[in-house]
This record gives structure tokens, C-alpha cells and sequence, in this order.
């Protein structure tokens, strides 16, 4: 039977004292009825109760849930932030007016490319042409000011005159600048690596099949099949 | 003089198709040659959840596919191993890797352009399967398989699998 302070707090209101969402001068007056109504202190406790079982049920269910499950669901979490992210960026990237030409010459660039090409190989047959053959390229570091003898007939160039034309080689030692090249040469890949999956069997354990358009990816995960719901 | 003219019209005609139509006849069954051998190339990569997202010029090749979403949540990439294998037509080849794993292949035909193939891998204990699976991919495609957890070079990351083959189709 409820007394009159029972009366007083109806059930809204006291599932807000449970849950702390009452104000200060309110929730002292219905702690008051609490310790004076046992009917109204009963409905109290059976709340604490629900709680408390519906937490352990929570509990036991998160513990059945393995850890490759969270990290999958975390990873997943990632992927979707990094993609926002990334979309984000490029939609904020507005292209700017050089870029706008550049696309726009898009269809020119491989003739112009070509041409560019052909003029400098033009060039470079007529530089060549003009110059004297048995000119090098070390004479130019000769300095003229120091010892010159215009007058003198040019001596035959001795051994240890003539400028090294491995020197251009030796500022560059072999073996250091480019890496070592992997054993075995990769192949080209296709546009689209799709697969088409006619059979598939994880060993047992759970996996899944994912499929982008570009690429597809098996993923075998590190623990046993469950019959979970949960399975992903 | 109508006739006359449609008659050597026609003549003209089956005299340009007729080539055409052999050449056909000839050139359908080479089209359809069913792939007898393939080279593959299995790729041991280790994808980590730290670093600059730069990919690795030894993985240049995989650019594409570890750009795309489904690899957003790594980092950076490095090369563990990579192995070559011949394969003729329903004959396994196995590749075993220093991580422990053994994958294994057989060229099951082709459909099209697409190569049929089978693929087998096991766990790094060498022993428990972890993936069998038939499946056909365009010529030269890559599959990725991601084979669990890795510590390589005292950095923990998740192993995967490149398993790219190419055929005469």
C-alpha cells in the first residue's frame, strides 16, 4: 500500500532519482520517502536489480565476442574515417587555374611531348655537328689565364694532359646510388585484379570475401568459426 | 545495263568477303586457346598500421590495389618475400616462405580471357589449412589474401598475399 510520500513520486520520477537526473533539493525529499516507504524502497531496489542483470547479460555477451571481432569492426571504423577524410580533402582541394589548363591541354600534351622531343633531338645532331670533334668537354675547365701559350702550337695531348673521361663516372659511384633490383621482375598488373570466387574454404576458421572493383581480398581470420550471430 | 552493273557489284562484294569469312573461320579456335601454362608470382607483404602511407618501390606493382580503400586502415608496406612459380595445367606448385607459410597453385584452365586457377595456403606451422579456393581473375590479375597477424623485424602488422598469375590465353 502506498503512503502518502509514495503517492507523491510517480514512476518516471523515481527512475530519474535512479538514474541521478533528479535536482539536488527534489531527490533528498524522495530519499527521504525511500527510507520511510518500504513499498516505494522495494520498487527502488527492483531497479538496481534490472541493472544489474541486464549488465551481467551484457557482460557475458561481450565476452563472447572474440577479440578479431573488435578489431575487425575497429578496422573497418578506420577505413570508413580515413576514406570521409580523404573525400573530404579532395572535395576541399579546389583545382587551381593552371591546373585547369593543364587539364584542358590534356589531349595535346603526347603530340606536344613528341614534338618537344624531336626539336631537342634536332638540336642536340646540329649542336653536335658544329662543334669540333676532338673538342671535350674538359677543355671549357681549362683556365685560359694561367700558363696559356696562344702562340704555341697545340701539343700532342699526353697522357697526362688528357682529361679523364671516366671522371664523370667517378662522381658517381656504381653500386651505391641505385638500388639492387629484386630478384624477380614484377609482372603488369590489370587495370581490374576482380576475382571471381567459384569455391572457397577457410580451414575451418571464419573468413570473408571482399570485393572493391579493383581489387579482391580473402581475409582468413586468426580464430575458430563460431555460430554466432555476430559472425561478420 | 542495271543488271550488268549489280551482277559485278555482287561479284566485288563476295569477292572482299569471302577472305574475310575464312580468316574468321580460321582466326575463332586460336582465339579460344585454352591456357596449358601460366607464370605466377606470390608476394609476401607486411601491411602495418604506422608509418608515412608511403608504398615501397619494390611494390610499385601493388600500388593500385594498396591505394584502395580496402587497405586504409595501414600505414606503410614492406616487401617480406617474393617467389616465382611455373605452373602447368591441373599440376600443383607449391611456394614455401620464410614466414612459415606454403601456398600452393594449379592453372584449372580458362574461361575467356580469365585465368581458372586454384589456390591452396597453409598456416605458418606449414600444416593447418587456412584457405582453399578456386577462383578465375583477369590475366595478369592480383588476389589478395590476408593470412593473419605477423611479427617481422620486431614490428607487428597483418601478412598478406599477392598472388598474381599470367597465362598465354
Amino acid at each position: 500500500m502506498n503512503t502518502e510520500a509514495t503517492a507523491g513520486v510517480n514512476p518516471e520520477e523515481l527512475h530519474a532519482f535512479f538514474d541521478d537526473e533528479l535536482p539536488a533539493d527534489r531527490a533528498d525529499a524522495i530519499e527521504r520517502m525511500l527510507a520511510e516507504d518500504s513499498d516505494l524502497g522495494a520498487e527502488h531496489e527492483q531497479l538496481g536489480l534490472m541493472r544489474g542483470t541486464l549488465r551481467a547479460s551484457l557482460e557475458a555477451e561481450a565476452e563472447a565476442v572474440p577479440q578479431a571481432r573488435f578489431e575487425q569492426v575497429w578496422d573497418e571504423i578506420d577505413r570508413a574515417i580515413e576514406r570521409d577524410a580523404r573525400l573530404q580533402a579532395e572535395a576541399d582541394r579546389s583545382p587551381s587555374v593552371w591546373a585547369r589548363v593543364w587539364a584542358a591541354f590534356k589531349p595535346l600534351r603526347l603530340p606536344a611531348l613528341a614534338a618537344a622531343g624531336a626539336a631537342a633531338v634536332t638540336l642536340a645532331v646540329i649542336s653536335t655537328d658544329s662543334e669540333d670533334p676532338n673538342k671535350t668537354p674538359a677543355v671549357a675547365s681549362v683556365d685560359e689565364t694561367s700558363d696559356a701559350k696562344p702562340a704555341a702550337p697545340a701539343p700532342a695531348p699526353s697522357e697526362a694532359e688528357t682529361p679523364e673521361p671516366t671522371r664523370l663516372a667517378d662522381a658517381n659511384p656504381g653500386g651505391q646510388a641505385t638500388p639492387p633490383e629484386p630478384e624477380i621482375a614484377p609482372m603488369p598488373v590489370p587495370e581490374s585484379s576482380e576475382a571471381e570466387i567459384h569455391e572457397i574454404d577457410f580451414g575451418g576458421k571464419n573468413g570473408r570475401i571482399s570485393n572493391t572493383g579493383t581489387v579482391t581480398v580473402l581475409y582468413v581470420e586468426d580464430v575458430e568459426a563460431t555460430s554466432s550471430e555476430r559472425s561478420l | 545495263m542495271i543488271h550488268a552493273r549489280k551482277k559485278l557489284l555482287a561479284s566485288a562484294l563476295a569477292a572482299v568477303l569471302m577472305p574475310a569469312a575464312a580468316l574468321a573461320t580460321v582466326a575463332v579456335p586460336t582465339a579460344a586457346h585454352a591456357a596449358e601454362e601460366a607464370d605466377c608470382q606470390l608476394t609476401a607483404v607486411h601491411a602495418l598500421k604506422k608509418g608515412d602511407g608511403t608504398i615501397p618501390k619494390s611494390l610499385d606493382f601493388l600500388a593500385d590495389q594498396l591505394k584502395d580503400d580496402e587497405f586504409a586502415a595501414y600505414k606503410s608496406f614492406k616487401l617480406i618475400e617474393r617467389k616465382a612459380l611455373k605452373l602447368k595445367r591441373d599440376t600443383a606448385s607449391e611456394a614455401r616462405f620464410s614466414t612459415g607459410n606454403r601456398i600452393g597453385l594449379t592453372l584449372l584452365g580458362n574461361e575467356g580471357s580469365r585465368l581458372k586457377l586454384h589456390a591452396d595456403i597453409r598456416s605458418r606451422n606449414g600444416e593447418t589449412k587456412l584457405l582453399a579456393a578456386d577462383y578465375s581473375i583477369a590475366n595478369g590479375g592480383v588476389l589478395l589474401v590476408r593470412a593473419g597477424e605477423l611479427e617481422h623485424d620486431g614490428e607487428t602488422g597483418k601478412l598478406f598475399f599477392a598472388i598474381q598469375c599470367s597465362g598465354k590465353v
